[in-house]
C-alpha cells in the first residue's frame, strides 16, 4: 500500500511539472514574439581581445538602435565558439535554444562548420571580421552576408600596385595556414603573375610553430625582390622580426594585420614594412572611438568598428523587414552598398563585400606614410 | 647546399634549449613516473615572471634573470608539494596524477591570460646582431642559447654521473621502491627532482622568451616536442635525451628543405609514432626483462 501511494505521488509530481514544462514549450513563441533574438557566435581564447571588441561594437550598435527604434525589441545572446570548429558547433547549438531570428558569426575559422547549420535553419547570418570571400561565394541559397573588407580583392590590388611601382621581378610569399591567409596569398600571387612577376616560393607556417627560422631561411635563400607575409599572431610577428633581423634588402610586404596593436607591439624594428589596410574615414572613426571609450572605458581596436558595422547592417535589414528570419534575409540580400564606420562597403550579388584600401609604409615610431589610395 | 647547411645549423642551435626541456620532462617522468604536463605551465610562467620583473618592476636583465630562475624553481617545488606529493601519498594512479598535472597547466595558462592578456609580449625590443661565416648566419641570442643550455645540460649530466647525491636521483628511476628501504629521504629527493626539472625548464624558457616573445598558449607545443625528444633518444640514458633533442630539432629544421614549412609540426609526431612502433625504448634505450618493467 505504501509503495502504491509513493508511486502515485511521484506520478502526480512528474505529471504536474512535465505538463507545465510542455505548456511553456508550446507557448514560448507567443511569449517572445515581440522580441527578436540575435545570436552571436563569438570567440575568446588566444584572440580574446579581438572577440571582446567585436562584441562591444555589436552591443553599442544595438543600444543606439534601441534608442532610435523603441518599438523593436532586440535581445542579444552571446556564445563562445573559441575560434575553433568543435566549439563553434556547440555554441551554435546552444544559441538555437533561444529561438534565434538572426546570427552574427565572428572570424574566418568558425564559418566553415557553422555555414551548413545556418543553411539548415534558414537563418540570416552576418559574417564579421571575416576576410575570406570563399564562404559567401558558394553560399546558395544565400543566408550568409559578409560585412568586412575582402582579403582576395585587397591583396590583388596590393600586388598590382606594388609590382607596377617598385620594379619587382621576383617575389616569394609566406602564408599562415588559415583560410584568410591562404586566400590572401593566392590572390596576391595571381595578381603578381598577371603582371609578369615570378613567384619563387609559396611557403606556409602554422600558428603553433615554435621556430619560424627554417621557413624564413628557405624564402630568403632565393633572394627575391619582395616577400609578402599574410597572417596574424605570434608566429606571424616572429616571421616579420626574423626578416628584419636577417637584413633582407628587398621589400617586406604585409597584409592588413600590420596595424594590429599586437603586431606593432611585437615588432622589434618597425620601419620599412609596406602594407595595406582599410581606408576608413577618419572623422567617423574618431567619433566612434569617443562614444566607445565613453561606454566601455577602453580604447577600441578596428575589430570593434567591424562588430559595430556588422550589427548596423543587420539592424538595417531588421528595420525594413517583417521581423521574420526570411524577411530579414530578403532585406539583407537587397543591400548592395552600405555606409559603415569603416567606409563605404560594396556588396556584390554573391554577398562578397569589399572596402576601399590604402597602401602605407611603416615608420620607426609605428606611424605610417600613405603611398597610395584605392577608392 | 648553403640552405641545407643553414637549416642544419639552425636545428643544431635549437637542439640545445630543447635538450634542457627534455631533461625537465625526462627527470620527472623517469624518476617520479609522472607525465609532467605541468612543465608546459612552468615554461610559460617563467617567461612571464621575467617579463613582469622587467616591465612592471623596472628591473634590468642581469638582476631579473636570477630572480626569475629562483621563482621558477619555487614554483616547481610548489607543484610537488601541492599536487604531486598528495597524489603520491594517496597512491593515485599515473593517469590521475597526469590529469592533475594537466589541470595545473590549464589553470596557469588561463591565469596568465587573465593577468597579462592573450597578446604577444616581447621581452627584448631590439633586433639581434647577426654573425656571418661563409654565407651561414647565426644571431647572438642563438649562440647564447646554445652555449648556456649546453653548459646546463652538460653540467647536470656530469653531476648525475659523478655525484653520489645525483646518482640517487637517477637510481630512483630504476628502483623507486628501494629508496625508502635504503633509508633515504624519499620526499626530499622528490622535491629536489622537481626543483632541478624546474630549473632545466626555466633556463630555455628565459632564453626563448627573450628571443621570440611570450604568448600564454605555447607551453603545450614545447612540452610535446620535449617529450618526443626523450622517447626518441631513450628514457634510460641521460645523454640520449640530448641526442634525441638535437635530432628532433635538426629534423624539424631540415624538413623545410624538402617540404613546405607547414609540415614542421607533423615531423615531431611522425617521429613519435615511428619510435613507439619500431623502437619502443628509443634509439639508445635499454631493453628490459619483463620483471623489470
Amino acid at each position: 500500500m505504501k509503495k502504491l501511494i509513493w508511486t502515485l505521488v511521484i506520478l502526480v509530481v512528474v505529471g504536474v511539472f512535465g505538463g507545465r514544462a510542455w505548456w511553456l514549450y508550446q507557448h514560448r513563441d507567443n511569449n517572445q514574439k515581440d522580441t527578436l533574438n540575435i545570436g552571436i557566435v563569438t570567440f575568446r581564447g588566444a584572440f580574446a581581445k579581438m572577440g571582446q571588441d567585436v562584441d562591444n561594437g555589436i552591443i553599442l550598435a544595438n543600444e543606439q538602435f534601441s534608442k532610435s527604434h523603441p518599438d523593436i525589441k532586440i535581445k542579444l545572446h552571446f556564445e563562445d565558439g573559441k575560434g575553433v570548429a568543435k566549439d563553434a558547433v556547440s555554441a551554435f547549438n546552444k544559441l538555437m535554444m533561444h529561438d534565434i531570428d538572426a546570427l552574427i558569426v565572428t572570424g574566418d575559422n568558425m564559418v566553415p562548420v557553422v555555414a551548413p547549420l545556418i543553411a539548415q535553419h534558414k537563418l540570416p547570418a552576418i559574417l564579421t571580421i571575416v576576410g575570406s570571400d570563399d564562404f559567401v561565394k558558394h553560399n546558395s541559397p544565400r543566408y550568409m552576408h559578409k560585412n568586412n573588407f575582402s582579403i582576395g580583392k585587397s591583396a590583388g590590388q596590393f600586388a598590382d600596385w606594388v609590382v607596377k611601382n617598385n620594379n619587382i621581378k621576383t617575389i616569394s610569399v609566406l602564408a599562415q595556414h588559415t583560410v584568410y591567409a591562404l586566400e590572401g596569398v593566392k590572390a596576391f600571387s595571381d595578381a603578381a603573375k598577371e603582371n609578369g612577376v615570378s613567384v619563387l616560393k609559396e611557403e606556409k607556417f602554422r600558428e603553433t610553430d615554435t621556430d619560424v627560422r627554417p621557413v624564413v631561411e628557405k624564402v630568403l635563400a632565393d633572394n627575391p625582390d619582395a616577400i609578402f607575409v599574410c597572417g596574424y599572431g605570434k608566429a606571424y610577428i616572429n616571421i616579420l622580426n626574423r626578416l628584419k633581423e636577417s637584413h633582407y634588402k628587398g621589400l617586406i610586404l604585409v597584409d592588413k594585420g600590420m596595424l594590429n596593436p599586437e603586431t606593432l607591439d611585437g615588432l622589434k624594428e618597425k620601419s620599412g614594412f609596406v602594407f595595406f589596410d582599410v581606408l576608413a574615414p577618419q572623422d567617423k572613426i574618431k567619433a566612434f572611438n569617443e562614444v566607445f571609450e565613453k561606454r566601455f572605458k577602453e580604447v577600441p581596436s578596428s575589430y570593434a568598428q567591424d562588430g559595430y558595422a556588422s550589427m548596423a547592417m543587420l539592424l538595417e535589414g531588421i528595420s525594413k523587414s517583417d521581423k521574420t528570419p526570411e524577411g530579414i534575409n530578403n532585406e539583407l540580400k537587397k543591400i548592395t552598398t552600405i555606409d559603415t564606420v569603416r567606409g563605404r562597403m560594396d556588396i556584390d550579388s554573391n554577398g562578397v563585400s569589399s572596402l576601399p584600401i590604402f597602401i602605407g609604409k611603416l615608420k620607426a615610431d609605428g606611424t605610417y606614410d600613405v603611398l597610395y589610395v584605392k577608392e | 647546399m648553403t640552405l641545407l647547411l643553414q637549416l642544419f645549423i639552425n636545428g643544431l642551435v635549437q637542439g640545445m634549449p630543447l635538450a634542457c626541456l627534455a631533461v625537465g620532462f625526462g627527470l620527472v617522468y623517469r624518476s617520479l613516473k609522472i607525465f609532467h604536463l605541468a612543465m608546459g605551465a612552468q615554461f610559460i610562467l617563467t617567461g612571464y615572471i621575467l617579463y613582469a620583473l622587467m616591465d612592471w618592476f623596472g628591473m634590468n636583465l642581469i638582476t631579473a634573470v636570477p630572480l626569475t630562475l629562483v621563482l621558477a624553481v619555487l614554483f616547481g617545488a610548489l607543484i610537488e608539494k601541492a599536487v604531486y606529493l598528495p597524489f603520491f601519498k594517496k597512491k593515485s594512479s599515473a593517469g590521475v596524477t597526469m590529469i592533475a598535472s594537466l589541470g595545473v597547466m590549464i589553470i596557469v595558462e588561463n591565469v596568465i591570460a587573465l593577468i597579462f592578456g592573450n597578446n604577444v609580449k616581447s621581452i627584448s625590443t631590439d633586433l639581434e646582431p647577426i654573425y656571418m661565416w661563409h654565407g651561414l648566419k647565426v644571431t647572438r641570442i642563438q649562440l647564447i642559447q646554445f652555449l648556456i643550455c649546453g653548459v646546463c645540460f652538460g653540467g647536470l649530466g656530469y653531476l648525475i654521473q659523478r655525484s653520489k647525491w645525483f646518482k640517487v636521483i637517477w637510481a630512483m628511476g630504476d628502483q623507486p621502491k628501494l629508496v625508502p628501504v635504503m633509508g633515504l629521504p624519499l620526499n626530499t629527493i622528490r622535491l629536489v627532482i622537481m626543483c632541478l626539472a624546474a630549473f632545466m625548464v626555466a633556463v630555455p624558457s628565459v632564453l626563448i622568451g627573450y628571443d621570440v616573445g611570450l604568448e600564454p598558449h605555447t607551453g603545450m607545443s614545447y612540452l610535446l616536442t620535449a617529450s618526443v625528444a626523450v622517447f626518441f633518444g631513450g628514457l634510460d640514458k641521460y645523454w640520449a635525451w640530448g641526442i634525441g633533442a638535437i635530432c628532433v630539432a635538426i629534423l624539424q629544421s631540415v624538413v623545410v628543405w624538402l617540404f613546405s614549412g607547414e609540415w614542421i609540426s607533423l615531423v615531431t609526431f611522425a617521429i613519435l609514432v615511428f619510435v613507439l612502433l619500431f623502437k619502443p625504448n628509443g634509439l639508445f634505450g635499454v631493453r628490459k626483462r619483463m620483471e623489470e618493467e
